[in-house]
């Protein structure tokens, strides 16, 4: 009888123990997926910023309009008017241009944009400057 | 009597079988985040060392250029870029060798005296100042300090636009940098 008692005992401490070391292991499985989403997001963002530099740079080295649509089209960019596009696994890049006129010349600005679904990761401006025809 | 007794036996022996269950899956849970764990590290390691390279080469290039300072060369028949610094008399030179990214900064005369070897034609360690050839190993003669890991290194020019190719492992990264000034 003493026995059974005391088997019933370590039983019961078993179970609790159990439980508790389930409870444990639920959230240390949530801490490392979140940490392996963590460095997913981080490298993502990186290689985003990469692309946006790129294009950056090769919309100010680009001569005109027509060698900066050239430049995008030769990233793999889906022509639009305003609006270009590019269409990556895990991120989307879009450039929107514009032209603001000076007195001594236009201002070619490009505004790149990368998002993820809605969310936008991270926005760079870049700008070229023409000067004004005599 | 006998009953009892084996009640009792089944009971111990279940409860042990327990124990050596919570054993077991406490050991699974340890191995897996460990394994989980070291996962993670290395993917961080390697987006890191490729990211290293194309930062620092980015930054190093934008300096050079806004200087109009920047050169293609060639270093052990491998394209290198060469940055001129005329007011102290001396070049920086990025390349890539033993699966490395090395920048060498050194007095033009000794980069144009490496260059030229007439028994082989390969470019010849420098050595320091006051130390003859016999006291030295070729391995412990050391040409540039070594930046970070990169397996190659690719360079071209389309118009206005460097573009560097960094390989690492067997992942390519482009960087595209507008010139204000034309390499020479």
């Amino acid at each position: 009888m003493k026995a059974r008692n005391q088997n019933m005992t370590l039983l019961v401490e078993l179970l609790i123990a159990f439980l508790f070391f389930m409870l444990a292991a639920t959230v240390l499985l949530q801490v490392l997926a979140a940490s392996s989403r963590q460095t997913q997001r981080a490298g993502i963002l990186n290689d985003a910023l990469v692309t946006a530099q790129n294009v950056a740079d090769r919309f100010c080295a680009a001569a005109d309009d027509a060698g900066a649509a050239e430049s995008l089209r030769s990233m793999g960019f889906e022509t639009g008017s305003a609006v270009w596009t590019l269409g990556r696994e895990a991120y989307t890049v879009r450039v929107t241009l514009r032209t603001e006129e000076r007195a001594a010349g236009n201002i070619r600005l490009a505004t790149i944009t990368v998002c993820q679904g809605d969310d936008v990761l991270l926005t760079l401006p870049a700008a070229r400057y023409e000067e004004a025809q005599p | 009597m006998i009953k009892a007794k084996q009640s009792h036996t089944i009971s111990g022996v279940f409860v042990f079988f327990l124990l050596g269950v919570f054993a077991v899956a406490s050991t699974l849970m340890v191995l897996l985040a460990a394994q989980a764990y070291r996962n993670g590290i290395d993917r961080a390691d390697a987006h890191n060392a490729e990211r290293i390279a194309a930062a620092y080469l980015r930054g190093k290039l934008r300096e050079a250029d806004s200087r109009g300072r920047l050169a293609f060369d060639e270093l052990d028949g491998a394209a290198s870029l060469r940055i001129d610094n005329p007011e102290e008399d001396t070049v920086t030179l990025l390349f890539v060798q033993d699966n490395m990214l090395y920048e060498w900064y050194t007095f033009r005369d000794l980069y144009d005296e490496a260059e030229k070897d007439p028994a082989t034609g390969a470019p010849v360690t420098v050595l320091p100042d006051g130390q003859d050839e016999e006291d030295w190993e070729t391995e412990d003669a050391v040409r540039g300090e070594s930046i970070c890991a990169l397996d190659e290194m690719r360079l071209s020019l389309s118009g206005r636009t460097l573009t560097v190719n960094l390989r690492n492992g067997g992942i390519w990264t482009a960087v595209d940098i507008a010139l204000r000034s034309a390499p020479q």
